[in-house]
C-alpha cells in the first residue's frame, strides 16, 4: 500500500492563524520514502502548525501537497479525509485519547475507523505493547492511565494504524527517560513505515535518528 | 478483528451521556407532542365530521356549567369528582343571541341537562340524567344524537353521552310518563353491557343550576304549585334560562372552525362535541384544557432547550474531542453518516423506551386519580396556580395513544441524528480551517 507513496512534497506552504502574521511562510519540503524528518524549534515556531499541514489536518492559506505529482489540495475534503485514513497516523502533543473507554476499545477504535483487521494477539501491537510498556493497562480506561501512560498510548494509537506516514507531535514531551527510550526504541522499530516525522524543542536523540532535520527557529 | 458486537458497545460506551441526555429530552418532547397532537387531530376531526347525506354539522356546546359530566368520565367512580365542579354558567338570552350571531350557525337549539327519577311498570325505580330540548322541531337532531350515541367507535364517547343522554323520551318533565330507554353499565362506563327499555314516571327532576331535589312527601305539592312550566317561567323572568345549560348549534361545514374558535373565546370553559359523524370524535374543550396544553408544551420546551444547550455547551469540548480524533483518523461523510447510523440507533431505542416508562408512570398517575387528587385537593384550596396549575392539569390529560407517541419519538430521534450529522459535517470543515482546538 504505501508503495504508492513515492514521494510527498510540500510547495511554498504558508499558514498565518492572524492576518500578516504567518507561523510558517513559502515553506518547501521534499520527503523520500525512508524519510525520517525531525522538525525543531522553540516554542511557538510553528512546530505542530506544520505537523498538522503535514497530516492533512490543517489546510494552509497557500502552497501544494504534491503526492505522486498530484496536488491533493486540489482535491475535495471527502478525496483528502479518505487520503488520510489510508495513509496517515497522528499522535499529538496532548495525547488525544477518549477518556470513557478503556486503552484497548481506544486502539479498536482507531483500527476501525481505519479499516485495519488486527487482531489483539498480533505480533506487533504485542511488540508496541511491550516496548511501551502498556500491555498490562489494555483494560484500564484511558481517563485512568497517567500522563506518561497516556502519551506513551497515544503513540501506540497511531503506530497500530500501520500508516505509511507517521507523525509524531513532540513523542518525548512529559515522558521520563525510561519511557523516553521505549519511544525511541518503538520509531526505531517502525523502519516499515516510509515516512516518520515528529517534532522536538530539543531531544538530541530524536535528532540523531531523523535523516533530516528541519529548524524552524531557535 | 474488531466484533461488530464490541464496535457497538465501545460507541455505545463514548456517547452514553450524550445518548441518555438526548433520549431523555426526546422522551419528554415526546409525550407532552403526543397529547398536542392528539388534541390537534380531535379538533381536525371536528371539522371533518361534516356528514354529506345530512348537509349540516351538529355542534353540542356546553358552557362551563356541567364540567362534573366531564371530569366524570375522565375519573370513572372517583370519590373526589365533586370536587370538580366549579362555577356554573347557566344560560341567558345574551348566550343565545352570541351563538346566533356567530356566523355559519343556522340553527339554535337549547337543551337542558337534568337529573330525573322515575318510578318504573314494573315496580323498580331510578335516576337517571336526561338531555331535553325541543324535539317535536328539531326531530333530524335527535336522530343524528342516536346515531352518534349507538355507533361511535369511541367508547368512551359513548359513555360520555350516556351520562346524560340515556333517556330516549328527552322532553320530559315532572308528572309526565317516559319511556325510558337505558343501557346496563358494569365497572364503571366503559364497558356496556346490556340495553332495555322501561316505561316510568317522572318523579323529580335536578338541573346542576337549580339543584331542585323534590323528595317524594313533597311530590304532589311540588306539581301542583310549582309545576315544570311556572317555574321555568318564574326564572326566565329573572334572566336565567331554566335547565338550559347548552346549545345544539347547526352550522354550515365550513364555519365549523371559526365557531369553535369564537365559542372557545367567549366561555372560559367549554365542552364541544360533534355529533354528526359516527366516528367523529368527543372533543372537550375548555380554555383552561387548551391553556394547560400549551403552557404544559411550552414549559416543557424552554425546560428541554435549556437541558439541551446547557449539556452543549458543557460538553462541547469533550465532544470537539472526539470529533477531532475522528476527523484526523480521516473519518469522511460515510463514515460520519455510519457512526450517527448507530448512534441514532441507541438514542431510538433509548428514547422509545423512555417515552414508554413515561406514559406507563402517566397512565398510573391517571388510573390511581393521584394528579386529579391532588388537582381537587390543592387547586380548589387555591394554593396551585399559573403555570403549575396548568402543568398538572395537563398531567392530568391522558391519551391512549401509543402509536402517536411512537412516531413522534422516533421523528425527534430521527431529527437529532440528522442535526448531530449536520453538525459534526460542519465540524469537520472547521477543522480544517483551524477554526477549531481542542
Amino acid at each position: 500500500m504505501c508503495k504508492e507513496l513515492e514521494n510527498i512534497s510540500l510547495r511554498n506552504i504558508s499558514y498565518s492563524y492572524s492576518p500578516g502574521n504567518y507561523i510558517v511562510r513559502d515553506l518547501t519540503l521534499d520527503l523520500d520514502v525512508g524519510s525520517r524528518l525531525c522538525i525543531t524549534g522553540r516554542n511557538g515556531t510553528g512546530k505542530t502548525t506544520l505537523l498538522k499541514i503535514i497530516g492533512l489536518n490543517l489546510m494552509p492559506e497557500d502552497g501544494e501537497y504534491i503526492v505522486n505529482n498530484k496536488n491533493v489540495y486540489d482535491e475535495d475534503i471527502q478525496f483528502i479525509q479518505e487520503f488520510k485514513k489510508k495513509y496517515i497516523a497522528f499522535s499529538f502533543q496532548e495525547p488525544l485519547l477518549i477518556d470513557s473507554i478503556s486503552l484497548r476499545e481506544n486502539l479498536l477504535l482507531s483500527m476501525y475507523v481505519k479499516g485495519i483487521k488486527m487482531d489483539m494477539e498480533d505480533p506487533l501491537l504485542q511488540d508496541a505493547l511491550s516496548m511501551l510498556g502498556l500491555k498490562d493497562k489494555l483494560d484500564v480506561k484511558a481517563g485512568k492511565l497517567s500522563g506518561g501512560e497516556r502519551k506513551r498510548a497515544d503513540i501506540l494509537r497511531a503506530f497500530i494504524c500501520r500508516p505509511c506516514v507517521l507523525i509524531l507531535d513532540e513523542p518525548m514531551a512529559h515522558l521520563d527517560e525510561k519511557s523516553k527510550e521505549n519511544v525511541l526504541q518503538l520509531i526505531l522499530y517502525s523502519d516499515h513505515i516510509p515516512y516518520i516525522i515528529y517534532s522536538t524543542p530539543s531531544d538530541r536523540d530524536l535528532m540523531e535518528i531523523s535523516t533530516i532535520t528541519l529548524n524552524l527557529g531557535g | 478483528m474488531v466484533g461488530a458486537t464490541n464496535l457497538l458497545l465501545t460507541y455505545l460506551k463514548i456517547y452514553l451521556r450524550y445518548i441518555l441526555t438526548l433520549s431523555l429530552v426526546i422522551s419528554l418532547a415526546s409525550i407532552g407532542l403526543t397529547d398536542l397532537y392528539s388534541y390537534m387531530l380531535g379538533i381536525r376531526q371536528v371539522s371533518e365530521s361534516f356528514d354529506e347525506e345530512i348537509g349540516y354539522h351538529v355542534l353540542i356546546v356546553y358552557p362551563g356549567s356541567l364540567v362534573s359530566s366531564d371530569i366524570r368520565a375522565v375519573i370513572p367512580n372517583n370519590p373526589s369528582i365533586y370536587e370538580f365542579i366549579r362555577d356554573t354558567h347557566p344560560l341567558r338570552e345574551d348566550d343565545l343571541s352570541f351563538l346566533n350571531s356567530l356566523q355559519g350557525v343556522m340553527r339554535v337549539i337549547p337543551f337542558g341537562v337534568v337529573q330525573a327519577g322515575a318510578k318504573f311498570d314494573n315496580g323498580m325505580g331510578g335516576s337517571f340524567s336526561i338531555m331535553h330540548f325541543d324535539i317535536e322541531n328539531n326531530m333530524d337532531i335527535m336522530e343524528s344524537l342516536f346515531i352518534f350515541i349507538e355507533d361511535s367507535e369511541n367508547i368512551s364517547n359513548r359513555s360520555m353521552f350516556l351520562d346524560f343522554t340515556s333517556a330516549r323520551r328527552l322532553n320530559i318533565g315532572i308528572g309526565d310518563t317516559a319511556r325510558i330507554g337505558y343501557y346496563g353499565i358494569k365497572k364503571g362506563f366503559l364497558s356496556i353491557e346490556d340495553k332495555l327499555t322501561v316505561d316510568g314516571l317522572i318523579i323529580f327532576t335536578a338541573g346542576p343550576n337549580i339543584q331542585v331535589v323534590v323528595d317524594s312527601g313533597y311530590l304532589d305539592l311540588f306539581i301542583k304549585n310549582y309545576s315544570n312550566m311556572t317555574l321555568y317561567n318564574m326564572l326566565v323572568k329573572d334572566g336565567y334560562l331554566f335547565q338550559y345549560n347548552g346549545f345544539i348549534l347547526v352550522v354550515e361545514n365550513e364555519a365549523v372552525p371559526s365557531i369553535v374558535s369564537n365559542i372557545t373565546n367567549k366561555y372560559d370553559e367549554v365542552l364541544l362535541w360533534t355529533s354528526t359523524n359516527p366516528r367523529s370524535i368527543l372533543i372537550n374543550i375548555t380554555k383552561d384544557f387548551v391553556s394547560s396544553l400549551f403552557v404544559t408544551t411550552s414549559t416543557y420546551s424552554i425546560v428541554l432547550i435549556i437541558l439541551v444547550f446547557s449539556n452543549i455547551y458543557l460538553w462541547r469540548k469533550s465532544m470537539n474531542r472526539i470529533l477531532y480524533l475522528l476527523f484526523t483518523l480521516g473519518v469522511g461523510r460515510i463514515e460520519l453518516l455510519r457512526i450517527i447510523s448507530i448512534v441514532l440507533l441507541f438514542i431510538s431505542i433509548f428514547s422509545l423506551a423512555f417515552s414508554y416508562t413515561f406514559y406507563l408512570i402517566k397512565g398510573w398517575l391517571y388510573d390511581q386519580y393521584v394528579i386529579a387528587n391532588l388537582f381537587a385537593r390543592y387547586g380548589r384550596a387555591g394554593l396551585l396556580t399559573g403555570t403549575i396549575k396548568s402543568f398538572i392539569e395537563s398531567l392530568s390529560i391522558m391519551y391512549w395513544n401509543t402509536d402517536i407517541l411512537i412516531m413522534i419519538s422516533l421523528i425527534l430521534s430521527i431529527s437529532f441524528g440528522f442535526l448531530l450529522y449536520v453538525l459534526f459535517l460542519r465540524g469537520l470543515r472547521h477543522m480544517f480551517k483551524g477554526e477549531v482546538n481542542v
